[in-house]
This record gives structure tokens, C-alpha cells and sequence, in this order.
């Protein structure tokens, strides 16, 4: 470098950009349903979205139980070619925003890896008793467990007595990788027929309102602009010709459930109750009042708390593969080649709650 | 309190001098508790010492940005909802561990309760163990924060010539507890109690609804009450002669300069003890001859003469020798009795010098006795009971010591202990204030009187300040060398307690196992 500078380069650049995104015009095609976005079958995104669009939920109605499901999952250990995660579900159920029953999955230890025989989809489905289709794909293995045990706790929801009025997905509403998608529209379907709406929550979203800016800023914008509290909606999907309102097919959300304290999150609702969505996000509202979690659904967060794997757990667990391999004759000093990494020690000065950001926990 | 533990939460740390509990969701804890924590081999004994605010967050910052938000949220249409306030946030209480029980034994805790062990409200059979240290002479029920459980508590008979003190801000209960312990005495026998009063509360409540010592059904045998005064209950007039009065018990009412004081000492070398008679009746020329020798300025001596005539002012002194109560009451005291010597409507010298003289004969009496082994072993212990102590038991130099003073430094060794009544322990000389065994602690509202005290108690009462300060009235903590720690009670209510004694129920009350001293 002929010019050696300290400093930063590029602030004011980037800053501008980055403002310019926010004030492009609606440029996209519609989105159909791909595995990028998230979108279910039947779903596409409605590329005219505009504020008149915009609805405030003011039905009340109330609902009595609910049940949110949320998944957790991370990699305990990382070498070239291979690595084992971790994953586990929670499902909790409110009866009157009072906590009455509370499930937690073991933690699936998962190993993976290219050519690596990996049984763990196998043994899962023995134990959930839920049929997977085999899944020749090592990568992504952790996530793919995790959105099972999840699956699973829905389909489990189902069989409460007595039913809860909404089962709250974390992530949006599509069938896991593995799982045949009609078991998973068979569990909308008995859902409905059993008076319970399965919705899906996300916290964040991938949908674009131009090439460069997230559809959730510009609904965000909107939402500015009137500058009023309250809950607001904006139905983002439509059916895909041919297909009609049905309970296995999605309709898909941007709302706010507590305008002007929380940021806009995506909701897949079974359209079916397209004619009912004021109602429902109402009461989906009247949950995400926590002060600690303004406009975000109470039940998900506590179920988040009980699923998620924090670092010294994830420590705990990955010194205990260690142990036991070591205990099979393999040498210290080569497993620790296989999965260390020098960052370790370069960041040994960084307390580990520094660190812990970098880590993914869901 | 049921027989069935109470849940209050688990022990969560952290050392041997502090115990953190995190409160059981439907639990409150309450300042000053008692809890148990452990097994049936090995029960430890927990007191609450301090609560705190607890919440699971890891961020330190939790709850003030949750305030933050509900403020926020108020303000907004819809308000809030706090999900899972329970497992949220709770209760942290701070304890110190006051010891456990083997076998019904107590000991002090040189180990600790395993981390998260239960920490329960104990039952009534766990909580028998106080019955052993619960005292001779009670004066209430044990107390476990708000809790009232059904044990009697006080301090030992033995322990009334080793002084006791009565400390407690104005309307926290002094009064009625010296009541419940004059009665408590009369209905025990073996133990002497002189009280002077100096605001008439003690005969007869001084106060409309209020009950006084005569209401007490053993009153009639036990009771013997003197008054300067004329009272409607059955009294003997407090009268005291000339020969009773020590140049030692002036020093502790008057200023003296040091001519006057030799004076005095030269008309004592002269007269004997009928100097001060002699002061009142000879005009001074005839005591400066008298006392020639040693040239005392007029002034000095008429300085002298002026309070001798002062003295004898008072109906309550006498210069006829025969005229003296002070026999009969050091009888009485010798009987076991209660006597109670009334000096209502007196104040500055003129109460504290009846007490001076009578308090230094009781002294001297038993001081003689002890010369006799045989005799002294069946004397029974008396104390003497003086409000507003802080005025003779202040900061004492050199020729301040007075003869309450000497009591507090050489009177346990004559079976003579004194029971200090005060509202200020900070204005009692410290050394005389180590001499307090029993302590029964009210509230007290001055952190520096608080202070003083937790230097004196033998149980470490460091970390109850805080108790001290909530203590309603009536409530106690009652610190003794019996005591394996500060004994939490709520003293009767006089009137009512009163009201439910008779013969028989006294009786059981004295059937109280006798305290192991060789304990500690």
C-alpha cells in the first residue's frame, strides 16, 4: 500500500447508500414460492403494496390458550468436513396469560458430514414417531433436526385437550425439510377442523421491496408515516391462480403489534381465515403488551427462553464429546488439532459474552 | 403456623457468613424470619436479615429498562402485562445461618446447608429446641418475622445480676415491657426487683385503660410499693434519713468544686454520717471551727450548708435516724418480691437521690452478706430497675463514678445486677454499656444508638440493624448469654396479658425447663 492511513474509509459513502435504499421505488417482480423467501406453496407476494393497504386490528376478541413452539440450535464442534450441532424444542402454553404447561425436548446431539453415515434423522423419527424422508444433504443437518423437533411439538399441540385456540410458530409456516409436506398440511387441516390457528411468527424476513431494500423497512416507513400506535396488518401475499382459501395454504403478514415500541414482524396465516385476520392479529396483539417485549408475542419469547442453547451450555456439552472420545483412545492433542481454531486464542482476551454474538443462537 | 413446612425458596449461595434464598413464587419473605434449611439429620436454622430484589436477567440493566418500557407502554393506549411476573422476578432474601439442630440439639454452623436445599418455615416440633434457652422470666412469645408461634420467651433468672438493658425509641413498648417483666418476676419466685418510677406508669398504668403492677393477681404477696406521694393503692411512704445520705451519691446530682468536696469529705471525717445533719443545723461559723484545720472559705461551706437544706426540704428525708424505709425494702427484695418505689412529680436530684441511697444500701447489704457463703447461696438475685439510665450512667471520669456505675462494674458478683432503661444506648459510657448481658431490643430510630449496640450483644447482631429499625411496637429481639442467637419476640400486651392469668395458669407458666448455661 503506497498510501499507509489509519482510520476508517468509506463511512459517508456507505451511510448514503444505505439511506437511498429506503427511498427506491417498488422494483421487484413478484415472488413466487422458493425456498429463499420462505414462501409456502400456493403463496405469491402481491407486488402492489401500498398504505392504503395498511389495516388496524381493532376486533377484539379473546383467545384463552395458547400454545408457542420454538426451536433451538447451534454447533458444538468444527472441524473440515465434519461438525456436530445441537438442537431441542419448547413448546408453552398459556391459559389466560398465566403459564400452565411447559415441554422441552432432549437436546440432539447431531454429527454430520460429507460421506458420513448420519442415522440421527432416523433415530428421530423413532422417537417422534413421525415419518422423515431420508436426507442425503450433511449440511444444514443441526437446523433440519431442530425444525422437526419443533414439527413435532406442533403436531403434539394438536392432541391437547382441552385445544389451544392459537399454536405459535416460530419462523414461518411451511413444512420442514425432511417432512412430507402433506403430513404438515394434514396438521393444518386437523387444526382447523379442531378450531386452532397454527400461525407462524417471524422475526425477521428476507422479502424485498426492491432489489436492495427489506419489505418489512418500507411496511416500517408506513407505518411512520401514519405515526399512530395501535396494531396494523398488511397482507403481503395472494394466492397463486387456481388455489383458494384453504387451510394448508398460507397467507402471509407484516404487522405490528405494538406500533411505535416494537418492529414489524412477518405472519403466516392460514388463509382460511383471511376473513378473520383482524380478530386474530388483535388477539395476538393483546399478548405482546411484556414490557420487556413490546409487540412480540409473550408465549414465543418464554419459549425462546426455554429452547435456546447459550454458550457455557454449548461448552458443557462439547467438552463432554471430547471426554468421551478421548476416553475411546483417541489422543488429546490430535482431537484438539481436529477442532480448534486459532481465533480461540486470539480472542482469549474477549470475555465471552462479547463473543457469544458470533455464535448462532436461535 | 401449620405443622406442615412452609416452601419459601431455595438456597442459591454463596458463603458461611451469608445465605442467599431466591423466594418460592408464592412465598413473601419477611424481615427477620426464621427458616430451616437441610434434612432431618441436620436442620440448619436461617434468620432473614435482609431482602432484596431478584431477577433472572443477566443483564444488570434488566429492570431499569423494564421500567423504562412500562412507563412508556403506560403512556400508550394499550399498557402492559408482565408474563410470568413470578419466575420473572422475586424475592431474594439474605440470611445468616444462626446454627442447626443434631438430635435436638443446637449447635453453632461450622459447615453449610447444601446449595439449593429447600428453605422452609420451620414446624413447631423443629422450633422446640428454644424452649431450653427460652428463659425463666418471660416476657413473650417467639417471634419469627410477622409469625407469632406459641413459646414463651425471656431470659434466665441467672442472668439478672450480669445487668440488663432496655433500649427502644419513645412508644416502641419500654413501659409495657418492664411491666410484663416486674410481672413475670412476681409470679416467679427467687428473683428481687426494685423499679423506680419516675413517671407513675408502673402501679396502676398511670393512664385510663392502662393496668399497672397492683392489677396483677399476685400483686397482693408480691408487690410493695413506697411513694412520696399519697396514692389511692395501698402504699408505704418513701422516707429516708439523714444517715442514708453519702457524699458519693451527692457527686452523682451536684457539681462540686474540689474545695467543696474536701469540705464535705472533712464535715464526714468530723460527723460521721451524721455530717450532712449536722451541715443543716450548725450556722457556718460553727462548721469552719469545727473543720478549722483545714480552712475552708465560708463561701464553700454555705455553698454546702444551702444544698443540705435543699435535701431537707423534701418530705423524703428525715434527720431522725429511726425514720428509714430502706430495711423493709431490702427485705422485701430478699423475699423475692417486687418493690416498686414511686417518685412521680420529682425530677433531677430529687429522684435520683432516693434511688442513689437505696440503690447503694442494696449493694452494701449483699456485699456483707457475701462474707457469709452460707447465708448469700440462698439470697435470691435482685436487680434494680432505673429509666432514663443515660443520665447516671453517661460518660463516667474519675470522680463521676457513681454508685449505679459501681453496680454495673462490681454487683454481679453480689447477686446486685441493674436493668437500664434508656431511649439513647449511644449516651451510656461504653465500658459501663459491655456490662449488659441481657439485652431486650426494641425499635430504635437512631442509627447511631443501633450501632452502639451491635458491638454489645454476645450473639452477632451485626446484620440485624436493619431488624432493629422495622421492629414494630412491642416486637423484640431479645439478646442473652442463655440465647444461641438474638432471640426474636413480641412482648404481651400487659393489659392483656393480665387479664388471662390466675393462680393456676401461673403456675404452669413457671414449669419451664431450665436453661443449659453450660451450653455456650
Amino acid at each position: 500500500m503506497r498510501n499507509p492511513s489509519t482510520g476508517v474509509l468509506g463511512l459517508q459513502e456507505t451511510a448514503q447508500l444505505i439511506a437511498s435504499l429506503f427511498h427506491q421505488e417498488r422494483s421487484i417482480a413478484p415472488q413466487e414460492p422458493d425456498e429463499e423467501h420462505n414462501l409456502p406453496e400456493g403463496v405469491t407476494i402481491n407486488p402492489d403494496i401500498s398504505p392504503q393497504n395498511l389495516r388496524e386490528a381493532k376486533e377484539s376478541r379473546k383467545f384463552k390458550l395458547i400454545t408457542a413452539i420454538d426451536g433451538g440450535s447451534s454447533t458444538l464442534l468444527k472441524s473440515a468436513g465434519f461438525q456436530v450441532g445441537v438442537a431441542r424444542a419448547a413448546s408453552v402454553t398459556y391459559e389466560n396469560l398465566k403459564l400452565t404447561d411447559s415441554v422441552t425436548t432432549p437436546e440432539w446431539i447431531i454429527p454430520s458430514g460429507e460421506g458420513i453415515p448420519i442415522d440421527t434423522l432416523k433415530r428421530l423419527s423413532d422417537v417422534i414417531e413421525i415419518e422423515i424422508d431420508p436426507d442425503p444433504v450433511w449440511k444444514g443437518q443441526t437446523d433440519k433436526c431442530r425444525q422437526i423437533l419443533e414439527f413435532a411439538l406442533m403436531n403434539d399441540s394438536l392432541k391437547q385437550t382441552p385445544n389451544p385456540d392459537f399454536i405459535l410458530i416460530d419462523g414461518s409456516l411451511k413444512p420442514p425439510d425432511s417432512v412430507n409436506p402433506d403430513l404438515f398440511n394434514n396438521c393444518l387441516r386437523k387444526a382447523h377442523r379442531n378450531g386452532i390457528v397454527i400461525m407462524g411468527v417471524s422475526k425477521s424476513s428476507s422479502l424485498l421491496w426492491s432489489e436492495n431494500c427489506p419489505l418489512i423497512s418500507k411496511f416500517t416507513q408506513m407505518l411512520r408515516e401514519k405515526n399512530k400506535g395501535g396494531i396494523w396488518y398488511l397482507r403481503i401475499s395472494d394466492l397463486v391462480k387456481g388455489y383458494s382459501p384453504d387451510a394448508h395454504l398460507i397467507d402471509i403478514y407484516l404487522v405490528n403489534l405494538y406500533n411505535g415500541l416494537a418492529p414489524a414482524l412477518r405472519l403466516d396465516i392460514p388463509s382460511i381465515y383471511r376473513k378473520e385476520a383482524d380478530q386474530i392479529i388483535s388477539g395476538l396483539g393483546a399478548v405482546s403488551i411484556d414490557p420487556e417485549f413490546p409487540g412480540y408475542p409473550y408465549p414465543l419469547a418464554a419459549a425462546h427462553r426455554k429452547t435456546r442453547i447459550l454458550p457455557p451450555r454449548k461448552t458443557q456439552l462439547a467438552q463432554s464429546i471430547k471426554d468421551m472420545v478421548i476416553s475411546l483412545g483417541i489422543d488429546k492433542q490430535i482431537l484438539h488439532s481436529a477442532f480448534s481454531d486459532y481465533h480461540d486464542i486470539l480472542n482469549a482476551d474477549v470475555p465471552a459474552e462479547f463473543l457469544a454474538i458470533e455464535n448462532d443462537i436461535f | 403456623m401449620s405443622n406442615l413446612p412452609e416452601y419459601k425458596g431455595r438456597i442459591i449461595g454463596r458463603s458461611i457468613s451469608e445465605i442467599f434464598i431466591r423466594s418460592h413464587p408464592d412465598a413473601n419473605l419477611v424481615m427477620g424470619e426464621i427458616l430451616t434449611a437441610g434434612d432431618s439429620n441436620i436442620l440448619y436454622f436461617l434468620r432473614v436479615v435482609d431482602i432484596l430484589y431478584g431477577f433472572e436477567a443477566g443483564n444488570p440493566s434488566w429492570a431499569l429498562n423494564l421500567a423504562g418500557a412500562m412507563m412508556e407502554m403506560e403512556s400508550a393506549e394499550r399498557g402492559f402485562q408482565l408474563f410470568d411476573k413470578e419466575q420473572r422476578n422475586f424475592e431474594v432474601g439474605k440470611c445468616v445461618i444462626l446454627g442447626f439442630t443434631r438430635d435436638g440439639e443446637f449447635k453453632r454452623a461450622k459447615s453449610l446447608p447444601p446449595l439449593f436445599s429447600q428453605a422452609s418455615v420451620p414446624t413447631i416440633e423443629q422450633f422446640s429446641f428454644i424452649k431450653k434457652y427460652a428463659g425463666d422470666i418471660t416476657v413473650g412469645k417467639l417471634r419469627s418475622g410477622d409469625e407469632v408461634l406459641d413459646f414463651r420467651v425471656g431470659m434466665g433468672k441467672n442472668f439478672i445480676p450480669s445487668h440488663t438493658g432496655i433500649f427502644a425509641t419513645t412508644g416502641m413498648g419500654k413501659s409495657n415491657l418492664m411491666k410484663c417483666l416486674a410481672s413475670s418476676v412476681m409470679e416467679s419466685d427467687g428473683v428481687g426487683m426494685l423499679i423506680f418510677d419516675p413517671h407513675g406508669e408502673y402501679i396502676d398504668g398511670g393512664e385510663e385503660k392502662k393496668k399497672g403492677l397492683v392489677n396483677h393477681p399476685c400483686s397482693y404477696s408480691k408487690l410493695t410499693v413506697f411513694s412520696h406521694r399519697n396514692l389511692s393503692h395501698t402504699h408505704s411512704k418513701l422516707r429516708l434519713n439523714h444517715r442514708e445520705i453519702n457524699i458519693e451519691d451527692l457527686i452523682l446530682l451536684f457539681d462540686f468544686s474540689q474545695a467543696q468536696l474536701e469540705a464535705a469529705y472533712a464535715l464526714y471525717n468530723r460527723y460521721g454520717a451524721d455530717w450532712l445533719k449536722q451541715l443543716d443545723e450548725l450556722s457556718i461559723d460553727e462548721i469552719t471551727e469545727e473543720i478549722s484545720s483545714s480552712k475552708f472559705h465560708e463561701t464553700t461551706i454555705s455553698v454546702l450548708q444551702r444544698r443540705a437544706k435543699q435535701i431537707f426540704s423534701q418530705k423524703t428525708f428525715h434527720k431522725d435516724e429511726k425514720v428509714s424505709v430502706t430495711k423493709k425494702i431490702i427485705k422485701e427484695l430478699k423475699l423475692g418480691n417486687v418493690v416498686l418505689i414511686d417518685l412521680s412529680g420529682l425530677s433531677g436530684w430529687r429522684e435520683l437521690l432516693p434511688a442513689a441511697a437505696i440503690a447503694r444500701q442494696i449493694l452494701d447489704s449483699y456485699h456483707n452478706e457475701f462474707r457469709n457463703p452460707g447465708s448469700f447461696k440462698t439470697l435470691p438475685n435482685v436487680t434494680i430497675v432505673l429509666e432514663e439510665a443515660q443520665r447516671v450512667l453517661g460518660q463516667l471520669t474519675g470522680t463521676k463514678e457513681n454508685i449505679f456505675s459501681r453496680i454495673c462494674r462490681e454487683g454481679r458478683k453480689f447477686k446486685v445486677g441493674l436493668t437500664a432503661i434508656t431511649q439513647q444506648p449511644k449516651l451510656i459510657d461504653e465500658e459501663i454499656l459491655s456490662q449488659f448481658n441481657t439485652l431486650f431490643i426494641l425499635g430504635l430510630a437512631d442509627e447511631r444508638d443501633r450501632n452502639i449496640l451491635r458491638s454489645l450483644a454476645r450473639q452477632d447482631i451485626r446484620e440485624l440493624t436493619r431488624e432493629i429499625q422495622m421492629l414494630q411496637p412491642g416486637e423484640a429481639l431479645i439478646s442473652s448469654p442463655q440465647t444461641p442467637f438474638a432471640i426474636p419476640a413480641i412482648i404481651d400486651l400487659y393489659e392483656e396479658y393480665i387479664s388471662t392469668q390466675n393462680a393456676d395458669n401461673i403456675k404452669s407458666k413457671n414449669e419451664i425447663p431450665s436453661p443449659d448455661e453450660g451450653f455456650f
